[in-house]
């Protein structure tokens, strides 16, 4: 097991679609806890 | 329990509670998940390492489905009892909701790449899914246009309802017609089914997915609430000034 896995010629996919779906999550979570801070004081 | 969380301070008091145990419990499955995905699932004997893009790609469709499941199904209690908290439930899982669809359509893209070898097709499937992503910004877009919120709920509501009827056509698109896309794979019973290695992080993924997404309505639905009071007790002020005044 590498630390950094090597998917193949799959590679750029299977990162690309872990990134975003990365990236949505945290999105939206800095989204409601900012929201949180700006409504509930 | 929906009678039971329609009160706005019982809601309050179940959310106190059960949002964070929704955040903990994502954390920690969809963690568990990504790492077991990325580096202790197997490769597929046809599809090599893309099969990976199912551990996000799949959850991500599920949620988009279920969003719009419940947004259509507190629509219909508010169009019934006209009850206003539901309404607010509807409008706070229309973000996530579009999120999720949003992801479920790129990560879709990209794994069609390396299956079929083609980003998009007008595939039923495909385009119903495009349908949804499409319902929930038509949604979203009369809550931020309409100035009288309770005409604003009445027609979003509407839409939501009327909508729902794009959930069928995505899950059975597959059966009713010609379909690149694969079947179900896991509801199905004459489906080959998934090996244990492969199964485990695609559930982890779907519970984490889904508890996200309860922890994001919950906060959104808890910072819908608080926005009425501020709104309710500005207008208490504003008369009680103009009170003041007139005296």
């Amino acid at each position: 097991m590498s630390f950094i896995p090597d998917f193949g010629k799959y590679a750029i996919f299977v990162w690309t679609c872990y990134w975003v779906s990365v990236f949505t999550l945290l999105s939206l979570t800095f989204l409601t806890f900012f929201q949180n801070s700006k409504h509930r004081k | 329990m929906i009678s039971i969380l329609a009160n706005p301070h019982r809601f309050l008091k179940f959310a106190r509670f059960a949002g964070p145990i929704f955040g903990v419990i994502a954390l920690m499955t969809i963690c568990l998940g990504l790492w077991l995905g990325i580096w202790h699932s197997p490769e597929d004997y046809q599809q090599g390492h893309s099969v990976r893009i199912m551990y996000v790609h799949v959850p991500a469709a599920w949620n988009a489905m279920m969003a719009y499941g419940i947004m259509a199904t507190t629509s219909l209690i508010a169009f019934i009892w006209r009850h206003p908290l539901a309404d607010e439930v509807a409008k706070a899982c229309a973000l996530p909701g579009a999120a999720f669809t949003a992801l479920a359509l790129i990560t879709g893209s990209l794994w069609g790449k390396t299956s079929w070898g083609t980003f998009w097709v007008w595939d039923a499937r495909l385009t119903s899914m495009l349908v949804l992503l499409f319902l929930f910004f038509g949604y979203m877009s009369i809550w931020a246009t309409m100035e009288d919120k309770k005409k604003a709920a009445r027609t979003a509501g509407l839409v939501a309802m009327v909508g729902v009827i794009n959930l069928p056509i995505i899950k059975f698109s597959v059966n009713w017609w010609n379909s690149l896309h694969q079947g179900s794979t896991l509801s199905s019973p004459n489906a080959p089914g998934l090996p244990t290695d492969m199964l485990i992080p695609l559930l982890l993924l779907t519970i984490g997915y889904s508890c996200f997404f309860g922890w994001v309505v919950i906060n959104r639905v808890q910072n819908s609430i608080a926005i009425s009071k501020k709104q309710r007790r500005a207008k208490e002020n504003k008369a009680a000034t103009v009170t003041m005044e007139t005296l």
